[in-house]
C-alpha cells in the first residue's frame, strides 16, 4: 500500500538526457519554462510540443511511466480546462440551458491546459533522468553564488540529500509499524475521521522515536567521519560539462531565438 | 485443523522498474500444535512468507487457508469468517520493542485485547498472564514507561503484547536477532515452553524465522528452506542438514554441533546416530568412546 508511493522518481538509464550534466538541464528546464510562459501561440507552442516530445522520446523512459507523473494533477488540470471552457465569453459553439461553452472557451481552456502538462512532463524529465544526489549537487553548485548573501548552499543541499535519502527509509519503516499494529488488531481504514486519528498514534509515536534516533546516530557518524560543513569539501564524483551538453545548450538557446523571431514577425 | 499456503506467489510493486518478486509458488502445511522453523538467506522471501500466512499481504497468486477459510473472500460473510481466522494467528515482528507506544508496559500489552473489544477484567486477567508467561513482573514493570525497560525486556513486553490477544497460532520473525546469549536463551525457552504447553494450556503452534540453525536443530519439529523465494527443502531439521548441497545452495551452513559430531565420527570418537542438542552430543560421544 505505502510502498507504492514513489519520491524523486529517478528512472535509471544512460540515454542523452541521462548524461547530460544536472546544472545544464536545470538551467535549460528553466529556460523551456520561461518560454512556455513568454510566447503563448499556437505556432510557438507547435514547436515546444514537438520537441518535448523528442525529448520523451530519447529520454529512455517508458511512455506510461511518463505519462503517469500527469496522474496526480489530472483532477487540476480537468477542472481549470472547465473553467475555461464555461469561463470565457465570445462565439457560442454549444449550448445546453444555462451552460454556455463558446469556441474561445474551447481554444483558451485546450491552451492553458497544453500548458499544464508541458510543465509538469518537462520537470518530471529532468526528475525521472537525474538522480536525487545529482540533482541535489546541481542545486548546490546553482545556488553557490548566493552563498556571498549569506545563502547557506552547502547545507540546504545537505539537508535534501539527507531528506531524499531518508524518505524510502521512513517510508518502509511506516508501512513495517502499521503492520505490526494492524496485526494487534488496529482498523486504519473504518470509522469516524476522529477513530481513524486516534488509529494513527499507535504507528506516530514509534515513528517518531526512531526518526530521532536515526537523526542522533546521523548525526553522531558523521562527526566520527569530520563533517564540517561545506568549506573545502570536494567530491567524489565531480560534475562536468562535456561537449554534449554544449550541443544542447546551443540548441535550445537557437531555439529561443528562433522562437523570439516568430513573435517579433507575427 | 491446519494452515495451508496453496501455491502462493507475491510480487513486490508490480508493474514499475522496482517490481520483484519475492515468493514463486510456495505450498506448504503448517499442522497444530507444532514448531516450524523457517531458515534462508537475506532476502530469500522469509519476512514475505509470514506476512501471507498472517494476512498482512494478499498473495498475487494462490490462496492461504486458515483453519478452512480461505483468508482472501470476497463476499462480506466470507470477509468477516477471514477477520476471524486472521485473529488465530499472532506475529512477532523483527525487533517487535520498536512497535511499542504506549505510556506503560501494562497498556502496551493491553493494547492488542483492547483492539478486539473484550472487556475490562478479561483485559487485565490477559495482561497479568501475558506479562506472567514472558517472565516479567506486573508489580515491577506494569507501571514503568516501556521505554526504560533494557532491549531485551523491551523484547519481552514486545512479545507479551502479541501473546495478550491469545493466538493459537504464534509467528516470530527472528526473535533472537540483536540479543545477548543471556536474553536469546530465554526468549527461546519461553517459546518452546509456549509450544508444548501443558498445565491445562493447549500447545501453541510456533513458526519461526532463525538464522541460527543450531537453534533450529534443538528445536523445531519441521522446517522449510527458502531461496530466492522458493521452497527448496522442508521436513525434520535432522534429515534436511543431512543436504549439504540444497543448504549451500540456498546459501546456508548446517548446524555447528553437527560439522562437530560429524569430525568426531570421523576420528572414530562418537556413534552414529541423530543428534539435536547438546545433550544428545555428549551421550553419543559416551557411546562412542566405550567401545573402543
Ligand atoms: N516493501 C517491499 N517493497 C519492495 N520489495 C520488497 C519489500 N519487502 C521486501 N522486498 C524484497 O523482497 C525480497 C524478499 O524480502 P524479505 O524481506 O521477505 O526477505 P527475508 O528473507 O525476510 O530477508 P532477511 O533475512 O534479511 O529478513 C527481497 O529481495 C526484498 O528486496
Ligand atoms: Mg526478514
Amino acid at each position: 500500500m505505502l510502498s507504492d508511493i514513489t519520491i524523486g522518481q529517478y528512472y535509471p538509464g544512460n540515454s542523452l538526457l541521462h548524461r547530460l550534466d544536472p546544472r545544464v538541464k536545470i538551467l535549460l528546464l528553466l529556460l523551456l519554462m520561461a518560454e512556455i510562459f513568454i510566447f503563448a501561440s499556437w505556432t510557438a507552442y507547435g514547436f515546444i510540443i514537438a520537441l518535448t516530445c523528442a525529448l520523451m522520446c530519447c529520454s529512455g523512459v517508458p511512455l506510461k511511466v511518463l505519462l503517469r507523473s500527469l496522474r496526480p494533477l489530472l483532477w487540476i488540470i480537468v477542472l481549470t480546462f472547465i473553467i475555461h471552457l464555461l469561463g470565457t465569453p465570445g462565439e457560442t459553439a454549444y449550448q445546453l440551458g444555462v451552460i454556455n461553452i463558446t469556441w474561445e472557451g474551447l481554444s483558451r481552456g485546450t491552451f492553458i491546459c497544453l500548458r499544464l502538462m508541458l510543465l509538469i512532463l518537462l520537470s518530471s524529465l529532468l526528475t525521472f533522468t537525474t538522480s536525487p544526489v545529482k540533482l541535489t549537487d546541481a542545486m548546490e553548485a546553482l545556488l553557490s553564488p548566493f552563498r556571498r548573501f549569506g545563502l547557506p548552499a552547502h547545507e540546504l543541499a545537505m539537508m535534501m540529500t539527507i531528506a531524499l535519502r531518508f524518505v524510502p527509509t521512513l517510508i518502509e519503516e511506516t508501512d513495517r509499524i502499521m503492520k505490526a499494529q494492524q496485526s494487534r488488531g488496529v482498523d486504519f481504514t473504518t470509522g469516524s475521521i476522529f477513530t481513524r486519528l486516534k488509529a494513527m498514534v499507535p504507528i506516530l509515536v514509534p515513528l517518531f522515536l526512531s526518526a530521532f534516533r536515526r537523526a542522533d546516530e546521523l548525526a553522531l557518524a558523521m562527526e566520527a567521519r569530520c563533517y564540517r560543513g561545506g568549506v573545502g569539501r570536494t567530491q567524489m564524483k565531480a560534475l562536468a560539462v562535456t561537449r554534449l551538453d554544449y550541443i544542447a545548450v546551443f540548441l535550445m538557446i537557437a531555439m529561443a531565438a528562433g522562437l523570439s523571431v516568430l513573435a517579433w514577425l507575427d | 485443523m491446519s494452515i495451508e499456503l496453496k501455491n502462493v506467489s507475491y510480487t513486490y510493486m508490480p508493474d514499475t522498474p522496482m517490481e520483484r518478486q519475492a515468493l514463486m509458488g510456495v505450498t506448504m502445511t503448517l499442522e497444530r500444535g507444532r514448531f516450524y522453523a523457517i531458515a534462508g538467506h537475506t532476502g530469500s522471501g522469509k519476512s514475505t512468507l509470514i506476512q501471507q500466512i498472517c494476512g498482512l499481504l494478499t498473495p498475487t497468486s494462490g490462496e492461504v487457508v486458515v483453519e478452512g477459510v480461505p483468508l482472501k473472500a470476497k463476499s462480506k460473510e466470507g470477509k468477516k469468517q477471514a477477520a476471524l481466522a486472521k485473529r488465530k494467528i499472532g506475529l512477532v515482528f523483527q525487533y517487535p520493542e520498536q512497535q511499542l507506544f504506549e505510556e506503560t508496559v501494562a497498556a502496551d500489552v493491553a493494547f492488542g485485547p483492547r483492539n478486539q473489544g473484550l472487556t475490562e477484567e478479561e483485559i487485565a486477567r490477559r495482561v497479568q498472564k501475558a506479562l506472567a508467561l514472558v517472565d516479567l513482573d506486573y508489580e515491577a514493570y506494569g507501571g514503568k514507561s516501556p521505554f526504560q525497560l533494557s532491549g531485551g525486556q523491551k523484547r519481552r513486553a514486545a512479545i507479551a503484547g502479541v501473546l495478550a490477544m491469545e493466538p493459537e497460532y504464534l509467528i516470530l520473525d527472528e526473535p533472537t536477532a540483536g540479543l545477548d546469549p543471556k536474553g536469546r536463551e530465554a526468549i527461546l525457552e519461553l517459546i518452546n515452553t509456549l509450544q508444548k504447553g501443558g498445565k491445562g494450556k493447549e500447545p501453541m503452534t510456533i513458526i519461526m524465522v532463525s538464522h541460527a540453525m543450531d537453534d533450529i536443530l534443538r528445536l523445531a519439529d519441521e522446517m522449510f528452506v527458502m531461496q530466492e523465494g522458493r521452497l527448496t527443502a522442508s521436513g525434520a531439521p535432522a534429515e534436511v542438514f543431512e543436504r549439504w548441497d540444497v543448504l549451500s545452495e540456498a546459501g546456508l551452513e548446517p548446524p555447528k554441533l553437527l560439522l562437530l559430531m560429524e569430525r568426531l565420527r570421523e576420528a572414530g570418537l562418537a556413534e552414529r546416530g541423530p543428534v539435536r542438542n547438546l545433550k544428545e552430543a555428549v551421550q553419543a560421544v559416551k557411546r562412542g568412546l566405550g567401545k573402543c
